[in-house]
């Protein structure tokens, strides 16, 4: 498919691969700069309630203790952990270092800096704190309806809004439709637990190690909250054993650059798998109503959805997450009259934040569990209901008023059911019947490229080429661990013809590396991927300019290829030279150095799309379900490192059977997280993974490096959606409060029979 | 912080010595894999660890006078790979196969899986239907061999005093009319702890169709594992077909119900308990059954 290319569309390992596998690569955790202290939290056993006293008398004489911290002897400022600009509309400031009122079990409430880990751990066992208790909102349902209990000053609703497009007129013979689909809260679960380092020097500079996504946006929020300049503060991003969205927030950066400028001296910060489960974030819990009206030859002219989303204790990103449920569905679907409601609730319970594919899982679920209904009424393919609802290319975003660029999901759609053999199998499944039930599904999905239309999406670099001919690209890039690092290399080696090898990238570090706002919504592969095109090309120019200077020819009578510029052929006698001989001779002869710095705008927010098909087979005797065959199709513009697209489609559905079968953070009726550890929180394991195919469309019709778009989040959005779908065709049930667990499919199938 | 000493004996002898030396908060160290995690979380806090792994006899699997002993210290590898055991106790492999994952099945160890007394522990319903018993040593050099139910006192908690070690697991052979199996129930397939687990053996009348002496075991209910006579008794000398295995599915039922009332986790596991008998039943008799599963 991709002939003309050299490296694009080839497989290559991601960058830190070989360092991963032999441990030679060192994390926050393998890090101890000289005099170094650990820090270890205490955390609220209960859900809400105000710290009244706490004794540390015990604590501080355990040997090694150095200072204990909590509300008493800290700030009281409050922080949002997701803000990446001053003044960010939706980012309310109301996350305390350590709280004087907790407000959810795993909440801050002290902290201790000692010598060693296990002094630290010693003293905060010591640690005897007062709480007064109150009573504690679990639930959207109780905050909404309890105004007497105020989880935050202005209540307990963080927000509300309403959008609506294009006019009611539903024909009057429609078929009305509602569904209720219920998503849970689950834990991100990157084998790296959080950490972070802290060191503010002799000089009053504060440097910030952190496995972060976005060091720029960590930078100012500190840079803020301890009235700092900007320039006093280093911010570098370490490797990163995952994140998922988990590491976006800057959730331990502010509290630990609090105890190093206390202290004095470097603190590190590191979480265990129970405090990342209880205190972190979680993908939010979500309650998605859906009313359709259809025409009975299934053109949809009417969609409602009302969807509210339990935000936890503070803001955090609960806002703009719940503001973004309303912009999924009109970038999948036509839908003539579109009209969401929606609300994100302040409860007493682990803080909801952003998780791969921020809300377009959680909406796509419902969206299309909700699709099958409808195709299901209506005695309808689910495949060919959606043919006749699917937004076509260049199709506009009537909610963002975007173009959704050369969106493919209707060929995902096509070729995918073919490869799947979708018609055979569904017509097939339907009739089985015995103690193991196969059923198939499938589910479209939407998202998109980055922040152009609504936030600041640019991003400057620089390109140099060394002295031997090799490349330096400095990036203020943050590989999460999905080959961030090595797509920039295939980039820049297609664009110059050189070895990927030949180039060092760095990742981000606000005093070395230039702006950027980090790796969010998609738009790393799209906009900084483009923009080291366009950085790659403009130092093309220049090698080209120094090459034309010393072959004394204009540059159009010069080509590039293979690490070499030549003179055209058929022109005079051919001459050839080296990147190392052009480089040599720029700087030495010419006195020019061969670098360029660029910055790129995102100049579009295109669509991507996958349309992913599982079969299911699930055991009507136990409700243990398995997803046992599955195929992902996706709309990814031009593949840029095959292999690792495919990986990333890969996870993607491993982290959507789970979020369809079995993960969820469970929250017991007296607030406390009661699945805390992997022993107990089950995500789905390699005994229990299908063989996932993967199918990629690749149209290169939008304004990405080579006409690539995002994979990463899109990935993870139609995922539980396909596995629900295959549940409810193996059954005929319609289930829509996630997880299905054992428990609910074998309640769903008793009631069947009851009706049957 | 106080650090927990540390006894590694080398044969029988030394661990007497070294049982001696314990006190109530002391602990014996198998495999580890719940012991160590709970000493890293602080659940538990021994003064005193007595590390069995240098003890080569407690690592033995062998026959005597129609008596399977298998050493204490036998991981549950050792259990899948062991010839005597593939060739006379299916069903102790099988169990052994289903614990945790490789990591951890090549690490933990029967008498860990007694010592533990999780309700949930995979080879205590097999022991159980076989009628195994524990061979018991003190620091005296005094041997005693006791039921696993005696062993087994509840969730978590077993009879052996602080100077006492389980050094042997003895399974005295069923004839060759019989047929056994082990099956289990978790929230996946692998990795997984048991939300239920049952060992079944029957003695089996090829020409009457029929079975006798039925024994079953059964585990994750309540506080520990349990021989369900019950049950046992209403199969006894039934002939097999499908009717039976509905009867044992019900049954079973009936006995999951009578052993947990009222607990948060009845209503499924009454229903997916018929799952299991009918999955064992189906392992037992696979001529007499045609069910497909996950696997075909």
């Amino acid at each position: 498919m991709s002939k003309e290319f050299r490296y694009v569309g080839g497989t290559f390992p991601c960058d830190q691969a070989l360092r991963k596998v032999t441990g030679d690569l060192l994390y926050g955790c393998d890090m101890k700069p000289a005099e170094m202290l650990y820090a270890k939290l205490l955390l609220s056993p209960i859900p809400h309630g105000i710290v009244k006293r706490i004794d540390t008398a015990g604590a501080e004489k355990v040997p090694g203790v150095v200072k204990i911290f909590s509300h008493f002897n800290a700030p009281h400022k409050m922080f949002n952990s997701c803000r990446i600009i001053p003044g960010q509309k939706f980012c309310i400031e109301d996350e305390p270092l350590f709280a004087a009122r907790v407000k959810f079990a795993g909440e801050r409430v002290a902290a201790v800096v000692a010598d060693s880990l296990a002094a630290a751990r010693e003293a905060v066992s010591l640690l005897d704190v007062e709480y007064e208790e109150l009573p504690a909102l679990l639930t959207t349902e109780e905050a909404l309806n309890n105004k007497a209990v105020k989880i935050q000053p202005g209540g307990n609703l963080a927000d509300q809004y309403e959008i609506e497009v294009g006019d009611s007129a539903p024909a009057a013979d429609c078929l009305v439709v509602e569904s209720v689909t219920q998503t849970q809260r689950t834990h991100h679960a990157a084998i790296e637990p959080h950490v972070c380092l802290a060191h503010y020097d002799g000089s009053g500079k504060l440097t910030v190690w952190t496995p972060t996504q976005g060091v720029f946006g960590v930078r100012s929020v500190l840079a803020e909250f301890f009235n700092l300049s900007y320039s006093k503060i280093r911010v570098i991003k370490i490797p990163i054993g995952g994140s998922f969205g988990g590491k976006q927030e800057y959730l331990f950066e502010p509290v630990t650059s609090f105890m190093a400028m206390e202290t004095r001296r470097p603190v590190k910060l590191m979480l265990d798998r129970e405090e990342c489960i209880i205190q972190t974030r979680v993908r939010p819990a979500v309650r998605v109503k859906i009313k359709t009206a259809v025409s009975r030859s299934g053109e949809l002219q009417e969609f409602i959805a009302d969807t509210t989303l339990d935000a936890g204790a503070f803001t955090g990103s609960a806002v703009d997450y719940s503001r973004t449920l309303a912009t999924k569905a009109p970038k999948l679907y036509r839908i003539p009259h579109y009209k969401h409601t929606g609300r994100a609730v302040y409860t007493n319970t682990v803080k909801s934040g952003g998780a791969r594919g921020w809300g377009a899982p959680e909406i796509i679920t419902a969206v299309e569990v909700h699709m099958d209904q409808v195709a299901k009424r209506l005695q309808m393919d689910p495949l060919e209901f959606r043919l006749h609802n699917l937004v076509y290319p260049y199709d506009r975003d009537p909610v963002l008023n975007l173009s959704l660029g050369d969106a493919r999901v209707r060929e995902c759609l096509e070729k995918g059911a073919e490869a799947f053999h979708w018609k055979e199998r569904f017509h097939r499944h339907a009739q089985e019947g015995g103690r193991y039930r196969r059923g198939v599904g499938l589910a479209c999905g939407a998202h998109k490229n980055g922040m152009y239309g609504g936030f600041v999406d640019c991003t400057s670099m620089t390109l140099r080429m060394n002295e031997d001919g090799s490349l330096n690209l400095n990036a203020s890039l943050h590989d999460v661990g999905c080959g961030t690092a090595t797509a920039m290399k295939i980039i820049v080696a297609e664009v110059l013809d050189l070895e990927p090898d030949l180039i060092t990238v760095t990742e981000a570090d606000t005093e070395l590396t230039g702006y950027d706002p980090g790796c969010y919504g998609s738009r790393v592969i799209y906009n900084v991927g483009a923009c080291a095109k366009e950085t790659a090309e403009k130092l093309k120019d220049k090698i080209m300019e120094s090459a034309a200077f010393i072959l004394q020819k204009p540059k159009e009578y010069l080509c590039m290829a293979e690490g070499h510029v030549f003179t055209m052929e058929g022109t005079d006698e051919r001459r050839v030279l080296s990147y190392k001989e052009i480089a040599e001779r720029a700087i030495r002869e010419n006195y020019t150095d061969l670098g360029v710095a660029h910055t790129y705008y995102s100049p579009s927010n295109p669509g991507s799309y996958s349309v992913q098909f599982a079969e299911a087979t699930v055991d009507t005797m136990t409700g243990l379900t398995r997803v046992t065959d599955f195929l992902a199709v996706g709309d990814v513009g031009r593949a840029l490192n095959r292999g690792m697209i495919e990986g990333q489609f890969q996870g993607a559905v491993q982290m959507g059977i789970g979020y369809a079968l079995c993960e969820e953070v469970k929250i017991n009726d007296r607030g406390k997280p009661v699945n805390n550890g992997f022993k107990k929180y089950h995500l789905v394991n390699a005994p229990d993974m299908p063989d996932v195919k993967v199918l990629l469309i690749e149209h290169e019709g939008d304004d990405g490096p080579f006409g690539a778009k995002s994979v990463g989040e899109i990935s993870a959005v139609p995922t539980a959606g396909a596995v629900i779908n295959a549940v409810n065709h193996a059954l005929g049930t319609s289930l829509s409060d996630m997880p299905l667990t054992p428990e609910k499919v074998l309640a769903a199938i008793k009631q069947t029979e009851d009706q049957g | 912080m106080r650090e927990a000493a540390m006894l590694t004996p080398n044969n029988l002898s030394e661990l007497r010595e070294a049982l001696g030396q314990a006190t109530p908060p002391s602990k014996i160290l198998a495999g580890g894999t719940d012991l160590v995690l709970a000493i890293h979380q602080g659940r538990c806090k021994p003064d005193l660890l007595i590390d069995l792994s240098g003890v080569e006899e407690l690592k033995i699997i062998k026959l005597t006078e129609g008596r399977i002993h298998i050493g204490a210290m036998a991981t549950f590898t050792q259990l899948m790979d062991n010839q005597l055991i593939k060739g006379s106790l299916p069903c102790l492999r099988e169990a052994a196969s289903l614990i945790g994952s490789n990591q951890i099945r090549s690490a933990g160890t029967i008498g860990g899986n007694i010592g533990n007394a999780s309700p949930a522990g995979d080879t205590i319903p097999v022991l159980l239907a076989f009628d195994a018993v524990v061979r018991v040593l003190d620091s005296s050099g005094q041997a005693v061999e006791q039921s696993i139910d005696q062993v087994i006192s509840g969730a978590g908690r077993t009879s052996l005093r602080r100077d006492q070690v389980i050094t042997e697991i003895i399974i005295p052979l069923l004839g060759e009319h019989y047929r056994s199996t082990f099956v289990k129930i978790g929230s996946r397939t692998a990795v997984t702890i048991a939300k239920l687990n049952m060992a079944l053996a029957v003695k089996y009348d090829e020409t009457a169709k029929s079975i006798s002496d039925v024994r079953v075991g059964l585990g994750a209910i309540g506080t520990k594992a349990f021989r369900e006579r019950q049950v046992e008794e209403i199969l006894n000398g039934r002939r097999v077909d499908q009717c039976l295995a509905d009867t044992l599915a019900e049954e079973l039922s009936a006995a999951v119900q009578r052993a947990i009332p009222g607990r948060y986790s009845l209503p499924y596991k009454r229903e997916a308990v018929k799952g299991l008998a009918q999955s064992a039943f189906a392992n037992l008799f696979p001529k007499l059954y045609g069910g497909v599963s996950f696997t075909t």
